[in-house]
């Protein structure tokens, strides 16, 4: 696709952390730009909307196959030996993510660097060769990967809440994948991925550091201008993952000794209810607040070693999870105290003003904290709420919408979501605490 | 905490090589606690680390563990603030206290917003002189600790360091494990956390350094407020000895699981040695062999690297995780076998040493990076400024030089193997001499 004359605007955003400028090419390539001049360094970031998410039985797995891929061949570089060449050459940092609701790569380097680095990150996302022989022995490096995985001591505990949490399609939370796909998988299923996720229109560009704006989006029209519009990727229309339609408990052996509760409930989705998660969130600080009953019932004069209770935001499995770890032996207390806690929470008595406010203020506080580097903007926050919100006007408002939050809102949000809702209960315990559970 | 007569020295350095950054002032506490400072204005995040010296050469086989049981014994609370004061404290600053228990020191960082860091301070300073010590607490920190080290024990890529220590440095100071073992933690009381705080709150033993937009002359009373009343003295630990291993060894562990884990630790120059930072840079070379040759052309592993440490003494290691552990492991020694008969370009070597000022980049502009480098720098090296001179004697690195200094100190390697021994047999699994 050739741009003749791009229609550009630049919108500015003045947020409590970073301050962000954002435009759209003509392709539909977000760009999202992050100016930081503490540090002569520059994060160029992809975020992608894709990932396990995307997946079906047959491709369980491939959206990771892809991430891997992308560092190896493509059109400007032959292979990997010549990728990693490059990457050494410009000084490069890189790593890539593979999420259920989102897949992002990112370079770091010298601010100097920046025009090479984005040259390298257009060849990259947009020309990745999948050569057959690139993917045979990439196959294995992916099969360590899922070896790894297995001698986790959480492994069990995360395979069994894929296994009833996402049970109508696990496959569509599961990152590495299955290993007969793995095994099999080819450079048709590759392309198929790319035509239909990896262009402009369903990824953002997010470029933070010692940058010029306005030169830097100069640079990114001249350069991903020539990336052309996809429009098949069918990621906004994809159904709801997440289903707990009735109460269940599974027990999980810990050979490890570890102990481990958890509770789960279904959430809001962000795409589809986003005002549920604005008092969703709040409640969520309440409960992390080591002063209030929730902790100190719990962990101060309980068995838990430490406790959550929150709500995780997310488009297709967003969720509402309570537990922790817990002090060897005492897991059937630890799970009896959890649900009476949880019955509590129902009360408007339980939630005190003061900590509603220290709640709110924990939000305001935990942004500026997570965002003390221009890096910590362009691969943790900005790519997350693009993908997930859709957008960046749900992270620029998110601030002034805890603001309004009010105690009816956080039981109204309890009602709708937790009040008689179906619930799985995880227990991870060493050998012989099943019987009593 | 009530401030006695500050006597201040405030000493504004010159930056005395190219890489020293400006805007770090050394400062010292009226009971002669050192404080290294960097402002940095780039947000309103504080960074304070709160390095307490000894690690493991505090420790005896008997006290593994103990320097951290007391430490997270006493930040439960203290006289003036109580464990719910405390608590509340906690959830109305939002602050990050992170813990950090090594070879050489224990090290507790604090990062928060700066209009709350007087009062984070000084309720940590209350902690290390007045802990509550409440009986619930301490179980509730042992309780931690244990499954801490039941989790770390049963997950064998973070097991199969300790396991390479077995082979690398049995009897040695540093194999005393800073985390302690289950049954050691099992029998810590209350006095044994008072008699360590005693013996180990000194200020000879601290130092403190911070990175953020508070300025010299506004963090140093906050800090005679917090840890000026720390009582003087410290101890003088006798220096650590060497690593010897005479020959190549190895240390396997059997282990039912589809990938073998495995680490090779061999000796490296000690703190302040002149070969010290290229040494270090000469690893990160390694490192990109590694994974050019046991990933990008053999593909035998999700995950490798090499590195080397920067305590009192150190030692370099290599690291890979692989279902064919022995071809893995030779493949591993082949490369610093390589490596030391110089089989490696200029191109290599500054890929590695670009690679290097990119994380530097990356690491100035965050606060909790900056408080780590000046203090552990400050501890391992007797110098700060030896965290930012890396490139004043890497710049123009050679791969003749990155021969020349592995040459030196990669003699016998120590290997560690996490391994399911009924697939691959005890027999085969090394060890595999590095040169």
């Amino acid at each position: 696709m050739r741009i003749a004359a791009l229609m550009l605007f630049l919108t500015v955003m003045t947020l409590t952390a970073a301050d962000i400028e954002t435009a759209t090419l003509d392709n539909g390539l977000t760009v999202i730009m992050s100016p930081d001049d503490t540090s002569p360094v520059v994060t160029i970031c992809i975020a992608v909307k894709t990932g396990a998410t995307c997946q079906t039985p047959e491709t369980n797995g491939l959206a990771h196959f892809y991430e891997h891929m992308f560092f190896k061949g493509n059109a400007a570089l032959p292979d990997q030996t010549a990728y990693n060449q490059r990457m050494g050459a410009l000084g490069i940092v890189r790593n890539g993510t593979t999420y259920p609701e989102r897949v992002q790569y990112f370079f770091t380097l010298s601010s100097t660097r920046l025009v090479e680095g984005l040259q390298f990150m257009f060849d990259a996302i947009s020309t990745p060769l999948f050569d057959m022989e690139e993917m045979e022995r990439e196959r294995l490096v992916i099969m360590n990967e899922y070896e790894r995985g297995l001698t986790h001591p959480f492994n069990a505990l995360s395979d069994a809440r894929e296994a009833v949490i996402y049970a109508d399609a696990p496959w569509r939370i599961n990152g590495i994948g299955e290993p007969e796909v793995i095994q099999s998988a080819a450079p048709p299923a590759m392309y198929h991925f790319r035509e239909t996720y990896y262009t402009p229109d369903n990824c953002a560009l997010i470029i933070a550091g010692d940058i010029d704006p306005e030169e830097t989006f100069r640079l990114v029209e001249e350069m991903f201008s020539p990336w052309e519009f996809g429009g098949l990727s069918n990621y906004d229309e994809l159904p709801l993952l997440i289903s707990i339609e009735k109460d269940t408990t599974v027990f999980v052996e810990s050979p490890a000794g570890i102990s481990y509760v958890s509770i789960v409930y279904e959430g809001p989705s962000i795409s589809s209810e986003p005002g549920d998660s604005y008092p969703a969130d709040v409640w969520g600080s309440y409960l992390s607040l080591m002063s209030r009953e929730f902790y100190t019932d719990l962990v101060t004069n309980g068995p838990f070693l430490d406790v959550h209770g929150s709500y995780y935001t997310q488009r297709f499995s967003p969720s509402i999870t309570f537990g922790g770890m817990i002090v060897d032996g005492r897991t059937d207390e630890a799970l009896e105290m959890l649900r009476d806690e949880i019955e509590q929470l129902m009360n408007p008595d339980y939630y005190d003003d003061e900590g509603l406010h220290l709640a709110m203020d924990e939000l305001r506080r935990h942004r500026i904290l997570a965002e003390e580097t221009s890096r910590d903007v362009a691969i943790e926050s900005l790519p997350f709420w693009w993908v997930v919100a859709g957008d960046l006007d749900y992270y620029t408002t998110y601030q002034d919408s805890i603001d309004i939050v009010e105690k009816e809102d956080i039981m109204l949000f309890l009602d709708k979501w937790l009040l008689d809702s179906p619930s799985a209960v995880f227990i991870m315990a060493p050998t012989g605490e099943e019987e009593q559970s | 905490m009530r401030v006695a007569i500050i006597s201040l020295l405030v000493a504004v350095l010159l930056s005395v090589t190219a890489g020293v950054p400006d805007g770090v002032e050394e400062l010292t506490l009226s009971n002669g606690i050192p404080v290294i400072t960097r402002t940095l204005t780039s947000n309103a995040i504080e960074g304070v680390s709160i390095f307490i010296v000894g690690g493991s050469r505090a420790l005896t086989l008997e006290t593994q563990g103990l320097e951290r049981f007391a430490l997270e014994c006493a930040v439960m609370g203290s006289g003036e603030y109580p464990g719910p004061v405390w608590r509340e404290l906690m959830d109305l600053t939002q602050a990050e206290w992170t813990g950090n228990f090594n070879y050489d020191f224990t090290r507790y960082h604090l990062r928060c917003i700066t209009e709350d860091m007087p009062e984070l301070l000084d309720a940590f300073g209350t902690c290390l002189l007045d802990p509550d010590l409440d009986p619930d607490a301490i179980e509730q920190v042992r309780a931690s600790m244990l499954q801490d080290l039941i989790e770390s024990r049963s997950d064998p890529d973070s097991w199969i360091w300790f396991i390479a220590n077995d082979a690398f440095m049995p009897g040695h100071t540093y194999r005393n494990l800073p985390n302690g073992t289950p049954e050691i933690v099992e029998g810590f009381t209350e006095q044994d956390v008072r008699n360590m705080l005693t013996e180990r709150i000194r200020s000879g033993n601290i130092v403190i350094t911070h990175a953020g937009q508070t300025t010299p002359e506004e963090l140093l009373p906050m800090l005679e407020v917090a840890f000026g009343e720390i009582p003087e003295g410290g101890e003088e630990y006798p220096e650590v000895g060497l690593f010897t291993v005479h020959s190549d060894t190895v240390a396997v562990q059997h282990r039912e699981v589809p990938t073998a884990y495995a680490v090779v630790k061999f000796n490296a120059p000690p703190r302040g040695h002149p070969d010290q930072q290229v040494f270090s840079a000469a690893m990160t070379v390694i490192d990109d062999m590694l994974w050019q040759v046991l990933r990008t052309d053999n593909a035998l592993t999700y995950s490798t690297f090499s590195g080397s440490t920067n305590y009192e003494q150190n030692w370099g290691y290599m690291y890979v995780s692989s279902p064919t552990p022995v071809e893995a492991c030779s493949l591993m020694a082949g490369v610093m076998t390589a490596a030391i008969d110089g089989a490696m370009d200029q191109d290599a070597v500054t890929a590695a040493i670009e690679r290097l000022r990119t994380y530097d980049a990356i690491s100035a502009a965050n606060k909790a990076t900056q408080c780590w480098l000046m203090g552990s720098y400050q501890i391992s090296t007797g110098n700060w400024r030896n965290a930012f001179t890396i490139f004043d004697e890497i710049s123009e690195m050679t791969p003749e030089q990155v021969a020349s200094v592995l040459d030196r100190w990669v003699v016998n390697g120590g290997w560690g193997i996490i391994a399911d021994t009924t697939v691959t047999p005890v027999s085969d699994l090394g060890p595999w001499p590095l040169r």
